[in-house]
């Protein structure tokens, strides 16, 4: 992991990520009128300085102890965890959210919990078919039979199927 | 006042309403049993699944789910050290020695029965507290609005314990998040970027979905294991002693009870400050303060107290000004917003049944609760020992679905799962999510106030000095930030306990 002032990169990742969304506010405002960029454009201007104190407080400096020390005295260090194993458990949630907007949720969810329960949890075959359509059942039963909606189908199937 | 009370009562004791209390309390047992989700993650999953219900039966299932979950904390804290709220930590002190001599089901009854009276001190606090309220918020106009949603933010940024900038800097983002969307006093689409979604702003719920329930799993996902660490021997003898000592230890209860009232009532502090100093104030008080720690009735029963008093009395800033006292009370504040109710002082005026009836529907749920959490002790705790790569992609669907159920708006789901990675990672880098969803919550309102305050002070700052509310608010606002300066300065700051996960 490389570090930067003493600290590992990724360390500095929300703040940083926090300091660029208050610069895009900001910008962003001073498009508008006055009375509608006010109130916005003091609260990004003042983000961007905290982003500024964090991040110099997160430094391995002299200045930055200080900071921690007199602001952020009792913040944990970030638990040890591969970066792999924090990209799997994110990859695997982004790939949930592109299945049930292409594919719509009847047929990501059994998907999901089928491949999630046989790949990640080895669970045997039998108990991923039972769980996936548990679940499935249980969410037909709540939505469509009590609650009366119309599950979304996915902009595949809506596109090209139903346009077909 | 009286008959609005009874109203609220008579509304509650409707088949439906009771059917969706008691499906409430088992949903709020389930997830207090569960280390790390608690009462926020289950209001925040079952919020999108109130739509399309009355307003009073969501509140009666909200007030379920909230008066429980305490209990389902207990369990797992009693039997497995592994407390399923932030708060119950402090019964895990003495609750799991007394587990391990073999006394669980006497621990049990007593923090059962204790969570009970807790609740029921709670109510009646909340109940004589309530006319005065309606009283007080009459003194306020726009410009004490604005300053309130300040103080509310100051409060629970420095509340953050330690983490001062961090909960500044994570409240001025959530303000950020509320600009989103159209500003009705400019009439302005802010912050869009073209997105016909965002025209409404950021959606409350399936943000706290994600805030919560995602980061949660994807933390859970990363750790793995089981949710308690290691497999332990669930053993659960007699309960019923439990329920005596709980009244031969009455100074413990009603201690309890006050502290947690109190505590309550102040917005940010939180259910783990009035476990913790209900114990240690306990443990003060008792002639044998050795023997806490290693299995003290009274170390168990004076928190569990504290947490269910602090429930009620977190419902008076929440519903009175719109300031939620904890993250519970700020995932609730958005089931209140979906369903037209308007948290603030309009609020205490016009929806007093719907407010009585909550009151009702947590006092239930407190007893209730309590006796239901003992019959399912056994199969709750056994949650906590599911894998959890058999558990994160079931809860991660459920979540995801429910956020799609608000208002079937598929873009819900991508921004659950935005934020629950921005949850994650605040989970991980230790930043405070209380402040973020505190701020989401008011800042439309702040804006608003402030607009209409400049207004009647004809742009001018001066109306804010002018007021006797105001002022005392300025001075409020100015002593809660010079404070832990003072503090510091004179070197009186404490060590601050290392808190739960859930807590932050």
């Amino acid at each position: 992991m490389k570090n930067f002032f003493g600290r590992p990169v990724t360390d500095y990742l929300l703040s940083a990520g926090l300091a660029a969304s208050a610069a895009a506010f900001l910008a962003t405002a001073w498009g508008y009128a006055p009375d509608a960029r006010a109130f916005p454009a003091a609260v990004a201007s003042l983000l961007l300085t905290l982003c500024a104190l964090d991040l110099a407080g997160l430094t391995d400096t002299a200045a930055g102890k200080i900071i921690r020390k007199s602001l952020n005295p009792t913040i944990k260090e970030p638990a040890g965890a591969e970066l792999s194993t924090q990209a799997a458990a994110v990859l695997s949630l982004a790939a949930l959210v592109a299945a049930l907007v292409l594919l719509g949720i009847e047929i990501a969810v059994p998907l999901y919990l089928i491949t999630s329960l046989r790949f990640r949890a080895r669970r045997p075959w039998a108990s991923c078919f039972a769980i996936a359509a548990g679940v499935s059942a249980a969410m037909w039963l709540l939505f469509v039979a009590v609650l009366r909606l119309d599950l979304y189908r996915g902009y595949l199937l809506t596109r090209f199927v139903t346009a077909g | 006042m009286l008959h609005l009370w009874l109203e609220g009562f008579q509304n509650l004791l409707q088949a439906r309403e009771l059917l969706f209390l008691g499906l409430g309390m088992l949903i709020g047992l389930f997830f207090g049993a569960i280390p790390g989700l608690g009462g926020g993650a289950a209001l925040a999953l079952i919020a999108p699944l109130t739509y399309g219900l009355e307003p009073f039966t969501a509140l009666a299932l909200a007030g379920g789910v909230m008066g429980a979950v305490p209990m389902g904390g207990s369990i797992t804290a009693i039997l497995l050290n592994a407390p399923g709220t932030a708060p119950n930590a402090a019964t895990c002190l003495d609750g799991y020695p007394l587990a391990q001599q073999g006394k669980a089901g006497l621990a049990l009854g007593a923090a059962a029965s204790a969570n009970a009276l807790g609740g029921i001190i709670g109510t009646v606090s909340v109940l004589a507290v309530l006319p005065v309220a309606k009283q007080l918020v009459l003194l306020f106009g726009p410009p004490e609005l604005f300053l309130l949603a300040v103080l509310g933010l100051v409060i629970v940024s420095t509340s953050a314990r330690g983490r001062f900038l961090r909960g500044l800097l994570t409240g001025c983002f959530g303000l950020l998040i509320s600009f989103i969307g159209y500003n009705d006093i400019t009439g302005v689409l802010r912050f869009t970027g073209g997105i016909q979604y965002l025209w409404d702003g950021v959606h409350l719920v399936p943000a706290l979905i994600g805030l919560f329930a995602l980061a949660e799993m994807i933390q859970l996902s990363v750790s793995g294991g089981t949710i308690a660490k290691g497999s332990r021997e669930l053993t659960i003898s007699s309960m019923t002693s439990g329920l005596v000592e709980t009244f031969r230890h009455w100074p413990a209860v009603l201690r309890g009870s006050l502290i947690g009232t109190v505590v309550g009532a102040i917005p940010g502090v939180g259910g783990t400050v009035a476990s913790f100093l209900s114990y240690s104030m306990t443990a003060r008080a008792s002639k044998d303060p050795e023997s806490f720690g290693t299995g003290n009735i009274a170390g168990v029963i004076a928190p569990e107290a504290a947490i269910n008093a602090k429930d009620g009395s977190c419902l008076i800033p929440t519903l009175a000004f719109g300031i939620p006292g904890g993250v519970e009370m700020a995932v609730f504040l958005g089931l209140l917003v979906l369903h037209g109710l308007q948290p603030g002082p309009l609020m205490l005026m016009n929806h007093q049944v719907e407010i009585y009836g909550l009151i009702w529907a947590l006092t239930g749920a407190c007893i209730l609760g309590s006796c239901m959490g003992l019959l399912l002790a056994r199969p709750l705790a056994r949650l906590t020992l599911v894998d959890s790569r058999v558990l994160v992609p079931i809860v991660t669907t459920v979540a995801l679905l429910g956020s799609w159920a608000v208002d079937r708006s598929i873009e819900n789901v991508v921004v659950t799962a935005l934020f629950g990675i921005l949850g994650y990672l605040m989970i991980r880098l230790d930043y405070p999510r209380l402040t973020l969803v505190v701020a989401m919550v008011l800042g439309a309102t702040a804006e608003r106030n402030f607009h209409q305050a400049a207004i009647m002070g004809d742009g001018g700052v001066s109306i804010y000095l002018h007021r006797a509310p105001s002022l005392v608010l300025l001075i409020g606002i100015a002593a809660v930030l010079v404070t832990p300066l003072i503090r510091r300065v004179f070197g009186r700051q404490r060590n601050t306990t290392t808190l739960p996960e859930a807590a932050r």
